[in-house]
């Protein structure tokens, strides 16, 4: 808005000379009369009003004034406004990104919390996706029926194995619904060099403890080193506590998994063994039928080929059940003069509670960080939305001048 | 020692003045506010909506307002009159609203009464005029009318009640008395 000019700066300076009662210049005299007409033309409370005004101010306005209709609206009329319902619907909006947007990413990674670093198809097609691997590793809780049956020498596999995956397969086993897949990890242990010993027998008691075995172990333990290897069979079912009890037993440096699809593997092997079984059983109907002992010798020359054959094909599908029952499991123990046992109250020093404070601290850190970017777009919604509700009502206020 | 630096000679008397001292906010005396301005809230009310049983519940509304806000007053925003008729002028504009809702406003009939009759004549009629004129201007400029003259607010005061700049206030004032001084040519 710009100055303003002369004339109205002098108008104006007349009607406050004509209130103050003092002189107004001579060619602006009616404009000063207006002014004091306009001054005696103020509207007067009646004393009845008045009095029932200064009453109520000396009490203090107690309860609600019976003569003063209700001139605001309730809280929900108010909560209905155009830009309180844009606002709150924002809210959800945000809030429902928030919740579902994180769960997107986190396929990446197996159940256990364990890195998948690599699979592969046995049927050679291509290379599963991480995603797959991420599935396989996850239904462990799926495959823990099948497997029990797996490791009591039953035969059918139909249970045991995970959802098919979406990415291309083996052509004899895409078809399939549930396919079979092996799993495999490899655990890299620090330890300190006068706990290999006692690390090497944990590791062993958690094999046992989760139903698993040693397949070999080497042991080497020195005044200033030492270390171990070890190879694992665990049932595939409790491969994933079985890596979160050992990567409790030292300091992990390295933990990788891997899983295999073998649908393909498992198919054959039992279309081997139904193969066999149908050929005996119409070599027996023919042994039957032979007359002469030159076709029943031949016959029977036959089955026991047949015979071996069964046995093989058993031993094969029991390899691939085996193979999908339990998991291979690599540890290597090193030594390492600064690793800390986790697990052994009586080895917890001030510099690990140092380590632990500063990890409460990051995860602390952490914790605040997500929660000030969820509310600080939450918080400049809210700014904005009490903005445009201010400026809504006063913009409404001043179109009942205009309407009037 | 710096030689322009030496003590004062001749000196007969000091003026001593009080340093203001930094207060923060000072409280708000709504008594002494609400004596002030009672009749100056109630006029301002009464002529914008043009209804005085409605202007009594308006005022009354305003002062309630305040009385329960006061702890949000800011003096360094502006003063505590400006504060309180921005008060009445939201309490107004809502009734103005509310009339807009329920019905057409139907202007309130000229007092005859308030016209004494030993008046002298030039004096009645320019009241008439004035009066009719106030009611033949728009909204707007009767509200500035209100504030001026019947509420008895100056151009800074008008300016944060509107929440404009003074010499926007300025302005409007002017256009708003052209606008009556027409009207009452007319009249």
């Amino acid at each position: 808005m710009p100055d303003l000019t002369p004339d109205v700066e002098r108008e104006l300076a007349a009607l406050d000379d004509a209130l103050a009662g003092r002189r107004v210049p001579p060619d602006l005299t009616e404009l000063g009369e207006l002014a004091l007409a306009l001054r005696e033309e103020r509207p007067r409370p009646t004393d009845g009003f008045g009095r029932f005004l200064d009453t109520r101010v000396e009490r203090g306005f107690p309860g609600r004034d019976p003569r003063v209709r209700a001139s605001g609206r309730r809280w929900w009329e108010a909560l209905l406004t155009v830009p309180a319902v844009g606002m709150a619907a924002a809210v959800l909006l945000v809030a429902v990104i928030v919740v579902t947007g994180p769960q997107g990413g986190g396929e990446s990674e197996g159940g256990g919390g364990m890195a998948v670093q690599e699979s592969s198809d046995s049927g050679g097609a291509s290379a599963s996706s991480a995603r797959e691997q991420s599935r396989a590793a996850g239904d462990e809780a799926a495959g823990a029926s099948a497997d029990d049956a797996v490791s009591s020498g039953a035969e059918p596999l139909s249970s045991m194995g995970v959802p098919p995956a979406p990415s291309p397969g083996s052509p004899r086993s895409d078809g399939r619904e549930r396919r079979s897949v092996e799993r495999s990890a490899s655990l890299t242990l620090a330890a300190r060099p006068g706990d290999i010993d006692t690390v090497s027998a944990r590791i062993q008691d958690v094999t046992r403890q989760q139903g698993g075995f040693v397949v070999a172990s080497t042991v080497s333990s020195s005044q200033g080193g030492g270390g171990g290897t070890f190879e694992l069979r665990i049932p595939t079912r409790n491969l994933d506590s079985a890596m979160a009890a050992l990567s409790r037993l030292g300091k992990v440096r390295e933990r990788a998994q891997r899983a295999q699809d073998i649908t393909a593997a498992t198919v054959s092997a039992r279309s081997r063994l139904k193969d066999a079984r149908a050929e005996r059983k119409s070599l027996l109907r023919q042994l039957a039928r032979a007359v002469t002992l030159t076709q029943t010798e031949s016959i029977r020359a036959r089955l026991r080929l047949v015979s071996r054959e069964i046995e093989q094909a058993r031993a094969g599908v029991r390899r691939v059940n085996n193979r999908a029952a339990y998991s291979t499991v690599s540890v290597t123990l090193v030594a390492d003069a600064s690793a800390a046992v986790p697990g052994k109250d009586d080895d917890w020093t001030p510099g690990d509670a140092a380590g632990d404070a500063l990890r409460v601290l990051e995860v602390a850190a952490g914790v605040a960080l997500i929660g000030l970017a969820a509310a600080l777009p939450l918080a400049l919604l809210g700014a904005l939305g009490a903005i445009a509700t201010r400026w809504s009502r006063r913009r409404r206020r001043e179109q009942a001048l205009d309407a009037v | 020692m710096d030689s322009a630096l030496r003590r004062s000679t001749d000196v007969t008397s000091t003026l001593t003045a009080e340093i203001p001292t930094r207060t923060s906010s000072p409280a708000l005396d709504f008594e002494a506010l609400y004596r002030a301005a009672r009749n100056d809230v109630y006029a301002y009310v009464a002529t914008l909506l043009r209804d005085r049983a409605a202007a009594e519940d308006v005022t009354a509304a305003a002062f309630e307002r305040a009385y329960r806000k006061q702890r949000t007053y800011k003096a360094k925003r502006g003063s505590d009159r400006a504060w309180l008729f921005g008060i009445a002028r939201n309490a107004a504009l809502d009734e103005l609203r509310r009339r807009k809702r329920a019905a057409a406003l139907v202007a309130e009939p000229p007092d005859v009464d308030a016209t004494p009759p030993e008046d002298a004549a030039e004096s009645a009629l320019r009241r008439v005029a004035v009066r009719a004129a106030l009611a033949r201007i728009g909204p707007r400029e009767r509200e500035l009318i209100a504030l001026k003259f019947h509420a008895g607010l100056d151009n800074a005061e008008i300016a944060a009640v509107l929440g404009v700049s003074v010499s926007n206030a300025g302005t409007q004032l002017h256009r708003a008395m052209t606008k009556l001084r027409e009207a009452v040519e007319h009249a």
